[in-house]
């Protein structure tokens, strides 16, 4: 099925899943992707329509802000002398 | 059935938008992205696709994003990016550490422990598209060189094989007086500075050093200060509009690095700074980066073609490449003569309802919807002629035909034929007539430099 460019475009400009500087960087890379290049993207920002954000976006950043705090505490660890050298 | 040696693109029939009208509307599309507003796409009626993580059905339409959840989301985006490069380096790190100086295990319950963590993030549904997005960006810059899309192949095609390099003489020939003035302005400017490109670097770099002995001359007096500042600046504008190829230069670096091609700094930037003024002249609409982006994504074919890695900004606006033109071996055999435009005489006669198409010798008459010039008033499209892939030079009859929209030329832009969308009855009557014949084109030159919204022009294909 070929791809509706327009739709992609309008993807590509409203999607969430995009921030702001990366909707200029896929518009500019648009012309020169493959067709398979450019239906991986319509794809991918299609799912990210589906995406219930209200529900989504808290889940994700608890997820996010969990690893942040196993991260803190692997580098503490890195930081902090051996307790069994 | 299409006659498989003459397939005509898909999108061409029943008068469905043409390739290179995608493709102008996509660049319309660009140019108008800045400021990026980002409301929720209007869910047109797109085939519903489920999501990696299968919500069970698609979430009513959701209201517009406020400017603070807009914050929150690209904060918690961008923080996971970030982990996502971190987490693996950190990792790394320990486990250097741990090799020589701490207990295995102690290190794997961390690993263990954090692998978790990033575990339950990656399952999350936005970071399995975020995922994604990043994989296939990856894949996208590495991997520049692949085919293009169908329908961009076609429509840039049509754009090289009109496409022909015309003479220094030949381009002031065809310039207005205006723009002849202002290539004796620009080709001045440049005898000036010609073989002192070091005196504009060192003017340069040093630049902060002088203002700053400068406003340490004014002991405190702002005015003083302020004197320099301007002073300076206007210095700078000076220069800059004499010798603007750094930023020139910058500016295409910019745009082409994604696809792998570096810009260096060549013998005859100057030259490619006239020829870029004169595409500024011819496209007074089009912001400066509009047209360094329409001239990287035209030339970006022609590096391809021609196995380029480093270019400079003289090939970029001279369009050098090694690959010969489709055009050549279009131009061998030539049983029908293709005529546009009512009054021969016109240097550039606007292409408007009624005028004639004669083809071998039979008239068509275009349907247009009123008179008026490129992009404005009337849309045209391009009847392009491209070979079919894999089939040898100078067999004309295994053309692909595509009819697309042209808006707004880029560099080196040629109309090989036109035609406006109401008007596709001519075009398809002239494809009936021509289907599963030898068909061959020599376009000639037009000698526009830089087809441009609002050009008027005049094909000729004989």
């Amino acid at each position: 099925m070929p791809i509706d460019l327009n739709r992609l475009i309008s993807l590509v400009k409203g999607s969430k899943l995009l921030m702001d500087d990366e909707r200029k960087e896929w518009l500019a890379k648009m012309e020169t992707m493959s067709e398979p290049q450019l239906k991986k993207l319509s794809d991918i920002l299609e799912r990210a329509e589906k995406v219930n954000w209200t529900q989504e976006l808290p889940k994700y950043e608890a997820a996010v802000q969990a690893t942040e705090g196993a991260v803190a505490q692997f580098e503490s660890t890195l930081a902090s002398p051996p307790s069994h050298a | 059935m299409p006659d498989p040696d003459f397939r005509f693109i898909e999108s061409f029939e029943g008068g469905k938008k043409t390739a290179k009208e995608k493709l102008d509307d996509l660049r319309k599309q660009i140019e108008e992205l800045a400021p990026v507003v980002a409301p929720a796409a209007a869910p047109a009626a797109a085939p519903p696709a489920a999501p990696p993580a299968a919500p069970p059905a698609a979430p009513p339409a959701a209201p517009a994003e406020s400017p603070e959840d807009k914050t929150k989301r690209e904060t918690a985006i961008g923080r996971a990016d970030d982990l996502k490069r971190r987490i693996p380096e950190i990792v790394e790190q320990v486990a250097s550490r741990y090799k020589t100086a701490r207990v295995p295990s102690e290190y794997e319950a961390l690993k263990s422990a954090l692998d978790a963590r990033l575990n339950a993030l990656n399952k999350t549904d936005i970071s399995v598209l975020r995922t994604q997005i990043d994989q296939l960006k990856r894949d996208v810059s590495v991997a520049p060189a692949g085919p293009l899309h169908p329908k961009f192949e076609a429509a840039k095609a049509a754009v090289d094989a009109a496409r022909a390099d015309p003479t220094e003489a030949e381009v002031k020939d065809e310039m207005t007086p205006q723009e002849v003035a202002l290539r004796e302005q620009a080709d001045a400017g440049m005898g000036f500075l010609k073989g002192t490109k070091w005196l504009f670097d060192l003017w340069i770099n040093f630049q902060p050093v002088i203002k700053m002995f400068q406003k340490m001359k004014c002991m405190g007096d702002k005015a003083c200060a302020q004197k320099v500042d301007e002073d300076a600046k206007a210095l700078h504008d000076q220069f800059d509009a004499i010798h603007g190829t750094r930023d020139l230069r910058e500016r295409f670096a910019k745009a082409l690095k994604s696809h792998g091609l570096t810009v260096r700094q060549g013998n005859n930037d100057e030259l490619a700074l006239v020829r870029f003024k004169e595409l500024e002249a011819k496209n007074p609409t089009m912001s400066r980066d509009a047209i360094v982006m329409a001239a990287a994504t035209e030339y970006l074919k022609l590096a391809r073609e021609a196995g380029k890695t480093t270019v400079t900004l003289y090939g970029i606006l001279h369009g050098q490449k090694a690959a010969p033109s489709n055009t050549e071996s279009l131009q061998r055999e030539v049983p029908y003569e293709i005529k546009f435009g009512n009054d021969p005489k016109d240097k550039y006669p606007v292409h408007a309802k009624g005028d004639a198409i004669i083809i071998g010798g039979k008239t068509y008459k275009l349907k247009a919807t009123g008179t008026g010039v490129i992009g404005k008033d009337l849309k045209f499209s391009q009847l392009d002629i491209t070979k079919k892939p894999g089939v040898p030079p100078g067999t004309p009859d295994t053309y692909n035909l595509t009819v697309s929209i042209s808006s707004h030329g880029m560099l080196g832009d040629k109309i090989v034929h036109s035609e406006t969308l109401d008007g596709n009855v001519a075009v398809k009557q002239f494809l009936d007539d021509v289907k599963g014949k030898k068909i061959a084109y020599d376009v000639q030159e037009t000698k526009v430099f830089g087809m441009a919204k609002g050009d008027a022009y005049r094909i000729e294909v004989a």
